[in-house]
């Protein structure tokens, strides 16, 4: 299923973040020194490999394993393919013990194998919640993604999207003239729509809030995007764009650390050139987890907090600064909780909240909240050409959803807004899928 | 050859597993961790981490989230494993007189001690082959599972027979183990009991210390480095006038 899952075929497509594409007789070596050095800077990676006790308890709470039914998509088989080249290579121990622990020389094979699988996986961080050691399968695809990219081994896909990035502040690749002109004709669309004049400022400095949507927000799920102007302009707070960044999701972070890096940083200097009070990051679930829980690390200590869009709406409602007319939402509202803000980045109740208080009939599903199950298509899985995966990876998700007979599914969350339409149709869910500010602005009371 | 088991092979043992273990130990802590990556819901406070980290630790919480059935079988053998390893020292060191801290007679703590030790070791026993069961048995762990993890289970299960041959068929006094295992821990051996159980047994053990610092054992010291990672509380930055 994997060779859906492109390479790129020049050297220019990956060129943009230092790297290059390695002969394939020397990609063993090199993966094996690349691998050494990450073992030495990524203790959780080190541990990982060593702490596993093979006992499987991770096999059945995979959705990637329950909607592909391939064996390596159990979270201890995917990482055993690595485990096996640690073991021979790096762990202690006399040689005949380590092949008694299935120690494997490395060689192309492997790293195809590689390939295939840790590209398989959504990075979605369930299995750590089952796993008695904690072991989060998630960095180990970070891991071994990056392993790849070293090799040349990044897809198309992700190359692509983070040379948008690099190029014009956002993964559409919409130059700047074109998304000014984009919010021209949404701040339009608001005064006809509501009759007053909302504004969508941009690189307004010393605005209180520096708002980062989703670049997909803009252009495909307008009304989300129109929903946040409208809640600021309600909760009477002075807000801004920055021309130099509106993309909240942060590709790096599935495959590229120095893309991840760099993307932060460019956010993080964007609010201090707009001397702004605080950040708030719009609808993306691993772009929340980077800002979250990264940027300190990478940009710290920040003169301002970096916060999420829940958080400062929540906030907003319960001082009354904005309130909801809930028969605006009748109908049956289920909610996805996005990995990332979930097991991620600490968002459980306050969508739900949120939730509870612009919709009518809101039902939770099953699994819910960390213990739920990934809509398929993250760590960035959205490419066209691994449809068929993306499509057995939402199976569990699909499941859940049809089990609620909710009409819309709450999914806060860009790379879930792309994928759970495509899944929910190919597994004949009749539900319609929407992002949280979407029904707060339809409730918003102006 | 008992010179060799008795007397040579405990003090190799004993350097190999702890050299061993504690290198492994200190390689990982030595390892940073560039990025938080705290798996939420998490506790807030250092406090309450710790005290997560050992629900987590004591009551294997995370199986229970998923099978019971495996659940069961993982803390009914690490359970009474725990309780035969503490079980060991006590019986050996007080001789079998433990229990009459709580004011028993002596010959009513020996009858206690002999109790718990035959108990603990069947289900030790029963945990071990529920588990073998399920490695074999399921064909999904069975796909995971590699010649070490087979070992291991073998081994094991060596050390809880020959335990319970010892207890119900030719058991060995206290005090000659003590004796012997003083003698070797003060660096003065003396000569090894001459009774097959127990150098079974205690050769066994050796053999399993001495792949432990190898080995996917060595999980018991990890599972707490590893979870940590994911519990440790995390600090919110959030202010909203």
């Amino acid at each position: 299923m994997s060779e859906q899952v492109r390479i790129p075929y020049v050297a220019k497509d990956i060129d943009h973040m230092y790297l290059n594409v390695v002969p394939v007789q020397h990609r063993p070596k090199m993966a094996l020194e690349i691998l050494g050095q990450m073992i030495k800077y990524k203790r959780s990676l080190k541990l990982y490999l060593d702490v596993c006790t093979h006992c499987g308890a991770c096999a059945d709470q995979c959705h990637s394993y329950l909607g592909t039914e391939d064996p390596y998509n159990m979270p201890v088989a995917r990482v055993d393919l690595v485990r096996k080249v640690y073991d021979k290579y790096f762990a202690p121990g006399p040689s005949f013990l380590k092949k008694w622990n299935g120690a494997k020389d490395i060689d192309q094979e492997t790293i195809d194998l590689w390939y295939k699988y840790f590209h398989q996986c959504n990075q979605c961080r369930r299995c750590a919640v089952f796993c008695p050691k904690g072991i989060d399968t998630a960095e180990v695809t970070i891991a071994i993604r990056e392993l790849l990219a070293h090799l040349g081994l990044a897809t198309k896909f992700h190359a692509g999207i983070t040379k948008n990035m690099r190029d014009t502040g956002n993964n559409m690749g919409t130059p700047l003239p074109a998304l000014l002109d984009g919010i021209e004709f949404l701040e339009e669309e608001l005064k006809e729509e509501t009759g007053l004049d909302i504004p969508i400022p941009v690189d307004i400095e010393g605005a209180e809030v520096l708002f980062n949507p989703s670049s997909s927000d803009l252009f495909t799920n307008t009304d989300g995007f129109m929903a946040v102007a409208k809640l600021f302009y309600k909760a009477g707070v002075s807000w801004t764009l920055s021309s130099k960044i509106m993309e909240t999701a942060n590709f790096g972070l599935f495959f590229h650390e120095p893309t991840m890096r760099e993307h932060n940083m460019r956010l993080m200097n964007a609010g201090k050139e707009l001397r702004v009070q605080r950040i708030v990051a719009g609808e993306c679930g691993h772009g929340w987890r980077t800002w979250r829980m990264f940027s300190d690390t990478i940009n710290g200590p920040l003169p301002f907090p970096v916060i999420h869009l829940f958080e400062e709406m929540l906030e907003h409602y319960k001082k009354g600064r904005i309130q909801f007319d809930k028969s605006k939402n009748p109908e049956v509202v289920t909610y996805h909780d996005p990995c990332n803000y979930a097991r991620g980045g600490d968002l459980i109740e306050q969508p739900r909240e949120l939730l509870r208080a612009c919709v009518q009939n809101f039902v939770e599903m099953e699994p819910t909240a960390q213990y739920s199950y990934c809509c398929g298509g993250g760590s960035g899985l959205l490419m066209d050409e691994a449809m068929e995966l993306r499509m057995a990876l939402g199976k569990p998700k699909a499941e859940s959803v049809r089990k609620t007979q909710a009409k819309i599914l709450c999914a806060p969350c860009a790379i879930c807004k792309a994928q759970l339409p495509a899944v929910m149709a190919h597994h004949k869910v009749d539900v319609e899928v929407k992002g949280l500010s979407d029904l707060m602005g339809r409730a918003l009371i102006l | 050859m008992s010179i060799f088991f008795g007397w040579v092979l405990p003090y190799i043992v004993i350097i190999v597993f702890l050299i061993g273990v504690i290198a492994r130990v200190l390689n990982w802590v030595h390892v940073p961790v560039p990025f938080k990556l705290t798996v939420f819901p998490s506790p807030k406070t250092t406090g309450r981490a710790v005290a997560d980290l050992a629900k987590e630790t004591v009551g294997f919480r995370s199986l229970w989230r998923g099978k019971k059935g495996f659940w069961f079988m993982a803390w009914l053998f690490h359970f009474s494993l725990a309780f035969l390893i503490i079980g060991h020292f006590f019986g050996i060191v007080f001789l079998g007189q433990q229990f009459t801290i709580f004011g028993v007679s002596g010959e009513k703590s020996m009858e206690l001690s002999v109790f718990f030790g035959t108990y603990a070791g069947a289900a030790l026993l029963l945990g071990l082959i529920l588990l073998t069961i399920r490695r074999i048995a399921s064909p999904k762990v069975r796909f995971v599972s590699s010649l070490s993890d087979y070992v291991m289970l073998i081994l094991i299960i060596g050390i809880a027979l020959s335990g319970m041959y010892m207890r119900l068929f030719d058991e060995i006094s206290y005090g000659v183990v003590r004796d012997y295992v003083v003698g070797l821990l003060t660096l003065r051996p003396i000569q090894p009991p001459e009774h097959l159980g127990f150098m079974t047994h205690f050769t066994l053990v050796q053999l399993l210390l001495l792949y432990f610092p190898y080995s996917k054992l060595m999980h018991s010291c990890g599972i707490f480095l590893s979870r940590w990672l994911m519990t440790r509380p995390h600090e919110r930055q959030v202010i909203i006038k």
